[in-house]
């Protein structure tokens, strides 16, 4: 503990240096572009920079990457609750509340609290990577195939929240996404599989571009066909978002559930902040006692997907710092700029590279609170944009989903695949479908499946033998309770729904 | 809101040949390979006849006079057909002059007749594309014979 309290004092020093505060804006500034632009993701963004920080002192060079790291997992949010295109696949969850509440008038709170959210689970995420790291780093060994693949099942389990009020086309949708996410390429075997011929597909189908598809354009024909719907804004709302960020607090217990999934998430090396953010989501809404008006602009449906997908962070930074295995693919990235600069991951980097280390987990925290301003007047110009007639904004917001596809892989396949994924979200529409269930499904089907064939590789694939290592293992045990856990609490809750008709 | 009977019967009864005819094709690829994706085809042909016996013992709904009028529906129509005309002018004409056609042509399309608001939406998104897209963030995007 000395040493810990030493290591803050030691940072919290180098941090008064003009230059660091500067890089900390800077790229709180260029992260919040980044993650507000569908298309441009967190890793690209910490990846643009890295060759920019050859040349920094290690502290300057990963001021600036953390700061883009957590702007950009925040800014997403924007568009998901603007446009209803996640900014990022760590938003995905947000627009399930967020699009609705600025269709009723509410965009400017819904930004002000996701802001909040944001920071404060960021920012206790960063306490958790302080204080907590060695311990939570050893629950990052527990993880193997199985209890990856289990993860993937918990996660499935939450499709039963998503599809309320017709469980069935729930969980066509989520197996659609599922089966979707095994296009291209097997993880073991190599073959390729269902892309139709199509060289761009061998590495399956590209989630952002899917997201793109799959929610900017339906919601461009729905808003044309119905010019009389207007969202509902006024200036009025823009005033006071200082006082409608600080109605965070009255959701204690949520920020703090979300918070704690989101680190416990992070810390699992490779399970994604988008499953972070469906997870809490799922959690607050089972344990709301108005569970039937989240989908319909519930503020708590924005808090706990955008704390948990922030405390994603902090917890990816866990076993990169500690083990050198990335949470994620931005602490992927993260972990090269590290070694670009000499720093190796594990107990030297707290011991004999203190200062640096101890000062970027500072950073940290004033990244954290530095996006909020720069969120807060991003809220302002964002409720006086979408004012803007839909004659002139869905062709806007067409040409920035085919600029973001494109982006990914400099490649007009992409622009194709999003077209192609639109006319298919358009036909959920029509058909009642609901989207969310399908989104889950690609997220989590190349972990399911990728996760299952390596674990059946290590039984010499003997289902029997892959079964009593499931029910011997006690992680595994733990999420076969929480997946079982989830599903009876879905199907109480869809009893209850029918039994109140 | 719940569909009228006639529509989840379709729905049904296209997920059903959906997943059928997916099934048929795996049989095309080498068994270890698609043993996942087969079992999840499996387990859609399951949900889509299950909805289908559902929908089938629905009530028969009266016609719900539906709020799209014939010229609303073709906008899904126009949609996707001009996206379409777009993504082939960008290979063939460069990103900005497609770009510039597609905005201009599909806010005309769509109501918007002032040729300044046309002109100026269109060069404002054009230059931050520019700047920040190519400039900044160093994406090459495609060209055609002017630029």
């Amino acid at each position: 503990m000395d040493s810990i309290l030493n290591g803050i004092l030691v940072g919290t020093a180098m941090l008064f240096d003009p230059l660091v505060l500067l890089l900390i804006l800077l790229g709180t500034i260029f992260g919040v572009v980044i993650g507000s632009l569908p298309g441009l993701t967190s890793t690209m963004g910490v990846a643009l920079l890295v060759p920019v920080t050859f040349s920094m002192p290690p502290i300057f060079g990963l001021a600036l990457l953390g700061a883009i790291y957590c702007s950009s997992t925040y800014a997403g949010a924007i568009s998901a609750i603007l446009i209803n295109i996640p900014g990022t696949p760590s938003n995905c969850s947000t627009l399930l509340d967020g699009y609705p509440m600025t269709k009723k008038g509410q965009a400017g709170l819904a930004i002000a609290l996701a802001t909040a959210a944001s920071a404060l689970g960021g920012f206790f995420s960063n306490v958790g990577l302080l204080f907590l790291a060695p311990p939570l780093a050893q629950l990052a060994l527990l993880f193997g195939p199985m209890e990856y693949f289990l993860v993937a099942l918990f996660g499935v389990s939450v499709i039963a929240s998503l599809s309320e009020g017709n469980m069935i086309k729930g969980f066509l949708s989520g197996v659609a996404g599922l089966f979707l996410a095994t296009i291209g390429m097997h993880p073991i075997t190599g073959d390729i599989r269902f892309t139709l011929g199509v060289p761009e597909m061998f590495n399956g189908l590209p989630l952002v571009v899917a997201l793109i598809g799959l929610y900017s354009i339906p919601e461009v024909i729905s808003s044309l066909m119905d010019r009389a719907q207007k969202v509902e804004s006024s200036t009025a709302e823009v005033k006071g978002l200082f006082s409608q960020m600080m109605q965070v607090f009255r959701y204690k217990m949520v920020l703090l559930r979300s918070t704690v999934i989101g680190l416990i998430v992070g810390v699992v090396p490779g399970a994604g902040s988008s499953i972070a953010g469906f997870l809490a989501y799922d959690d607050a809404k089972k344990a709301s006692k108005d569970p039937g008006s989240f989908g319909k602009g519930n503020p708590i449906g924005v808090i706990s997907s955008e704390a948990s997908n922030n405390a994603v962070v902090g917890g990816s930074l866990i076993p990169t710092l500690t083990l050198g295995i990335p949470g994620n693919a931005v602490s992927a990235v993260l972990l090269g700029g590290l070694m670009i600069h000499g720093l190796k991951p594990g107990p030297e980097l707290f011991t004999q590279n203190m200062d640096v280390t101890y000062a970027f987990i500072m950073s940290m925290f004033l990244a954290n609170l530095a996006f909020v301003p720069i969120g807060l007047v991003v809220a302002k110009f964002g409720v006086s944009f979408i004012k803007t007639p839909v004659s002139i904004l869905g062709p806007l917001v067409i040409a920035l989903g085919v600029i973001g596809s494109y982006t990914l892989n400099a490649s007009l396949i992409d622009v194709w695949i999003m077209l192609a994924v639109g006319m298919l979200g358009y036909a959920m529409k029509e058909f009642d479908v609901p989207r969310e269930p399908l989104v889950l499904g690609l997220v989590l089907g190349t972990m399911a499946e990728g996760e299952l064939a390596r674990a059946l590789s290590l039984v010499q694939g003997s289902v029997p033998a892959l079964l009593t290592d499931m029910f011997t293992t006690p992680v595994s045990l733990v999420i076969i309770g929480l997946t079982g856990l989830s599903i009876a609490q879905g199907i109480r809750t869809q009893l209850h729904a029918r039994k109140q008709k | 809101m719940a569909l009228p009977k006639r529509k989840e019967i379709v729905f049904a009864v296209l997920m059903t040949g959906l997943s059928a005819a997916l099934l048929g094709s795996t049989y095309s690829y080498p068994s270890e390979s698609v043993q996942f994706p087969r079992f999840l085809i499996v387990l859609q042909l399951l949900f889509s006849v299950i909805l289908l016996l559902r929908s089938l013992r629905l009530p028969n709904s009266e016609t719900t006079q539906s709020s799209a009028t014939t010229a609303n529906r073709i906008v899904p129509f126009q949609i996707f057909t001009a996206i379409s005309a777009y993504i082939l002018a960008i290979e063939h004409i460069g990103y900005f002059v497609a770009t510039a056609l597609f905005l201009m042509g599909s806010m005309y399309l769509f109501g918007r007749h002032r040729a300044m608001a046309l002109i100026g939406v269109t060069a404002a998104f054009l230059l931050t594309v520019y700047i920040l897209f190519g400039l900044f963030i160093g994406v090459r995007l495609p060209e055609g014979l002017l630029f």
